[in-house]
């Protein structure tokens, strides 16, 4: 984990909003656009690791895409290494599409099955051709990732999840990138394989100074992986800050809801009374401003309808709540910790 | 099949003096009769009355095919070659159709990983639930879809009446849930097994779905077959816990015992993996066994730190060490 922070972030978004349509003649007259991506901004320092963490719907995988410029944005500016990417056309971003790679979820998917995992590696790799002959680099590459060159010959089929996971971040090294975009890099492998890909992740980075997004749901890889972390729910950020002080000391009520659900042994009425998350998510409706948590929340108020602007509460650490804001949610074990002046010491 | 067969007993049943379940050297195979794959090599298995016992594993473990082979299920092509599933004084291996039919979804029901999947969409889910309590009770239609209305009003349905007529597609991963786990529980059955129930579910949906397992579970006096990838969900459920990787079972006990004093040395890696050290990655060497490439040895010797030339001659057998706790393992 490092600290150091350059002056210029090497990928920045601001105010970056997509919205996704109804499609149809009867699904527009009866649903309302939904914004995946509702204003967001994000900066990421070379060399470090940010998550982005959420629950289906939150927009994590919409916002991946858009960095990685499957899907245009709507609105906002995405700058990568000082260029506006929103602006190029196709041709002008072809030489940026090298430096942004992606792993996907899903090895097994995300390879051809009628091809060898060589074949696909290569395919990619002279994308950003060198003069190191083809065949040792990629031997090299397979090396790099802890596979023997003999899986060069392999189909995907004849692979396990964790090697086609190597594979895959064979493929996105092979044209150089600074930054990799991983959806769930983890999600589809079995429990003792996902620290070796974990690690080999933390290895590759230290080596090349790459910059990772990792979007996750698993709080786990965040915790071993992740220098920031960034809490998506619906479309917004509602927390975000070194990972210590996210899981340390979360402040959003989301948040807090969010680590207390997957702790599930630590579970006692007060908690459940003050920190639970209820019911399930809930599509804003049009006119709402508020806080989208609203209705799932155990603290919600009358104020809680207005709009709420992400609140720095130390230094790098915000959250998108009024009440975190004005230090009434402090210590995750005291929900309600506004009688320790202690405690709204530090906030201030 | 013969009486020795059905005699034979599980090293397990001495947890309680008359285990629910009861699985012994359970064989599961599948391929050439003459060069058979086997997918389940040596299974033991014991659920007392009314216990929760959780199944943890990884792919390619069995502990699907494990719930496949109790339910009487097995897909085409795969067969048990050997042993013995004792369920309530019955061996369910021998037992004709037509009767684990009867069991199916009345004395043993089961919550599966896909909810919406696993029901009918062209029914409202109301009727589909009431279908299986009239198969299995012969109740009348009203008394029946009284029953259906009450339980999905107690598993934390909002308006059951009304949701009752509703199509599976109009429930979300979680509600979807609460409806297959309403199905299983409809006929009071004296076992539920529920394979990785929440798997997919976001984890504020998890922590409700599982309460909602926890309390029906509780109510109704079942007992719980819980299989899961997950040991945080299996430690949050279950009061025995069953550890089992390429078709054997390594390690069975207490959840108390086994979770925080694991005897396999695979257990204490999983366990390691799912909460590592502060600043830490955890993880197992290896890769995990494919189906029908395993030797004679611990099918973990290979990826084991202390395995010996013992370990991969000989798959050792299971020993009780500490009280109701067994494993697998030659060391200690």
């Amino acid at each position: 984990m490092s600290s150091r922070v350059d002056e210029r972030p090497l990928l920045e978004l601001r105010g970056v909003r997509k919205t996704f349509a109804p499609r149809g003649r009867r699904a527009r007259r009866t649903a309302s656009a939904v914004a995946a991506v509702d204003g967001i901004d994000l900066a990421l320092q070379a060399g470090t690791t940010t998550a982005l963490v959420g629950e289906s719907g939150s927009g994590k995988s919409t916002l991946a895409r858009l960095i990685v410029r499957l899907h245009d944005a709507d609105e906002g500016t995405i700058t990568f290494d000082g260029q506006e990417i929103q602006a190029l056309d196709e041709k002008a971003f072809r030489p940026l599409r090298r430096r942004v790679q992606m792993v996907f979820q899903n090895p097994l998917t995300s390879f051809d099955p009628s091809q060898t995992i060589g074949a696909s590696i290569l395919e990619t790799m002279r994308l950003a051709p060198d003069d190191e002959p083809e065949q040792e680099r990629l031997g090299r590459l397979l090396s790099e990732v802890g596979l023997s060159p003999r899986f060069a010959g392999l189909r995907p089929r004849e692979m396990s999840g964790g090697e086609l996971q190597r594979a895959g971040i064979a493929r996105a090294l092979s044209v150089r990138p600074d930054l990799v975009v991983m959806d769930e890099p983890t999600s589809a492998l079995d429990m003792s394989i996902q620290g070796q890909v974990l690690e080999l992740l933390a290895d590759l980075q230290r080596r090349h100074r790459l910059t990772y997004l990792l979007v996750t749901h698993d709080l786990r890889a965040v915790r071993m992986m992740a220098d920031r972390v960034v809490v998506m729910y619906l479309g917004q950020v509602v927390e975000e800050g070194p990972t210590e002080a996210v899981f340390g000391d979360p402040r959003h009520p989301y948040t807090r809801g969010l680590l207390y659900a997957y702790d599930l042994s630590g579970r006692d009425e007060e908690r459940d009374r003050d920190v639970r998350i209820r019911g399930s998510l809930r599509t804003p409706r049009p006119g709402d401003v508020g806080c989208r948590l609203v209705g799932r929340c155990p603290l919600s108020a009358d104020r809680c309808g207005e709009p709420q602007a992400l609140a720095e509460l130390a230094p790098g650490h915000r959250a998108r709540c009024w009440r975190a804001a004005e230090g009434q949610i402090a210590g995750d074990r005291q929900p309600h910790a506004t009688t320790d002046p202690t405690d709204l010491g530090e906030l201030t | 099949m013969s009486a020795a067969q059905t005699q034979s007993r599980s090293v397990l049943a001495g947890i309680a003096d008359d285990p629910l379940l009861e699985i012994s050297g359970l064989v599961v195979e599948t391929g050439p009769a003459r060069r058979p794959i086997e997918l389940l090599r040596s299974i033991e298995l014991a659920i007392p009355k009314g216990a929760r016992v959780g199944v943890v594993g990884e792919s390619g473990s069995g502990k699907s095919m494990t719930a496949s082979a109790i339910l009487g299920v097995l897909p085409n092509g795969v067969r048990a070659r050997a042993g013995t599933i004792r369920f309530d004084g019955r061996d369910l291996m021998t037992l004709p159709e037509r009767e684990m039919r009867r069991i199916r979804g009345g004395e043993i029901s089961l919550v599966s990983q896909n909810a919406v999947a696993s029901l009918n969409p062209l029914m409202t889910v109301g009727a589909q639930i009431a279908k299986v309590c009239r198969e299995h009770t012969g109740v009348s239609k009203q008394e029946a879809w009284t029953r259906t209305v009450e339980l999905l009003d107690a598993l934390g349905i909002p308006e059951p009446d009304v949701r009752a007529r509703s199509y599976p597609h109009h429930f979300s991963g979680g509600m979807a849930q609460r409806v297959a786990i309403a199905m299983a529980l409809i006929c009071s059955p004296q076992l539920v097994i529920a394979d990785e129930p929440t798997t997919g579910l976001d984890a504020t949906i998890q922590a409700q779905v599982l309460e909602v397992i926890d309390g029906s579970v509780k109510a109704s006096g079942a007992a719980l077959l819980l299989i899961s990838h997950d040991l945080a969900v299996i430690r949050a459920m279950c009061d025995i816990v069953a550890v089992v990787y390429a078709g054997s079972l390594l390690e069975y006990g207490p959840a108390d015992e086994v979770l925080n004093r694991p005897l396999s040395p695979y257990t204490q890696g999983l366990i390691r993996c799912m909460d590592p050290p502060e600043g830490e990655i955890a993880f197992i060497p290896g890769r995990i066994p494919e189906p029908g490439t395993l030797g004679a040895g611990c099918p973990f010797a290979e990826r084991c730190d202390r395995a010996t030339d013992a370990c991969r001659a000989q798959q050792p057998a299971l020993r009780q060490l500490r009280p109701d706790h067994w494993v697998s393992c030659h060391h200690e």
